[in-house]
């Protein structure tokens, strides 16, 4: 029987930060773009860049910061890069994810629910899907979005409190049932 | 203020379900692990050929230079200049001088005397 081969003590600190980071890194990414897969490539490619760095023997003395920052960096750049193949349209408003206005909404899917609640998210400030993101799909508490993002855990409350209620409000406009009493 | 935030909690845990729900549907079911990429700079033995053909190469073209210069040159015959240098071929590098003849002009004229008088008033 064959044993696995040894993992260096430099991969095993790399996974570690990996293990640590990765999500928060993807959040970050998806909350720019509101695409899971977008934000898994950049995640993936931000951690390369991270490996090519300890490779070379650079010191990166917070990783996390430098992970979060060329994250934010890349996305960015992606941004430009969709904006040569999709002109001002969002990529999402291109594959056929929205439905019309004008559909009857009482009996959406919960797939058109998502949709719908897409929709909405994206008008909302990049800051608030951040920390809808953090809170929802990670679900960090308030102290713990607040340290991430380095915001007081009052104001973290109060964006959280203002998205949910103005998505609520569009939701409602919309039809959707549950988003309001 | 107080109006949106008495709004937000009525609205709070129907939004709450929705969002977790949305936002946990767009997780990647899988975390993808981390797969340190192969190193594409190892570092393979190069051979000797590989490593010194470029040198060996401008050498074999100056021997060949050389060697065919000297081959060529013992094929035609060699005059011996007078100063003991072997010549293939007179030397036309280095003529003899020739004597430049002067014009003759008024001031090269001379007296009776034979001296120069340059400021001789003419003769009648």
């Amino acid at each position: 029987m064959k044993s696995r081969p040894k993992k260096s003590p430099h991969q095993a600190a790399f996974e570690e930060i990996y293990e640590r980071h990765s999500r928060e890194v993807w959040a970050l990414v998806y909350a720019r773009w509101l695409n899971a897969d977008v934000a898994l490539d950049i995640m993936q490619e931000t951690f390369l860049r991270l490996w090519k760095q300890w490779q070379d023997g650079s010191d990166i003395v917070n990783p996390r910061a430098w992970l979060l920052r060329v994250a934010r960096n890349l996305a960015e750049d992606h941004a430009k890069s969709a904006f040569r193949r999709f002109g001002t349209q969002a990529p999402q408003t291109m594959n056929g994810v929205e439905g019309h206005d004008d559909t009857p909404l009482d009996g959406m899917s919960r797939e058109e629910t998502f949709g719908q609640l897409r929709k909405e998210l994206e008008h909302l400030a990049p800051a608030d899907r951040e920390i809808l993101t953090l809170r929802y799909a990670l679900e960090y508490d308030t102290n713990k979005i607040a340290e991430m993002l380095e915001i007081n855990p009052t104001a973290v409350h109060m964006r959280l409190s203002r998205a949910r209620q103005r998505l609520a409000e569009r939701l409602t406009a919309q039809g959707v049932q549950g988003s309001h009493e | 203020m107080n109006n949106i935030i008495i709004k937000n909690d009525d609205a709070r845990p129907e939004m709450d379900a929705i969002l977790g729900e949305f936002f946990q549907a767009e997780l990647p079911r899988q975390w993808p692990k981390f797969k340190a990429p192969m190193s594409t700079r190892t570092k393979e033995p190069v051979s000797f050929w590989s490593r010194s053909s470029g040198r060996l190469a401008l050498a074999a073209c100056i021997a060949l230079l050389v060697g065919g210069y000297l081959s060529l040159g013992g094929f035609f015959p060699r005059a011996q200049a007078p100063n003991g240098v072997h010549q293939a071929a007179p030397d036309t590098a280095s003529r003899p001088e020739r004597k430049k003849d002067l014009p003759k002009t008024q001031n090269n004229r001379t007296d009776d005397s034979g001296l120069a008088t340059p400021m001789d008033p003419l003769k009648r």
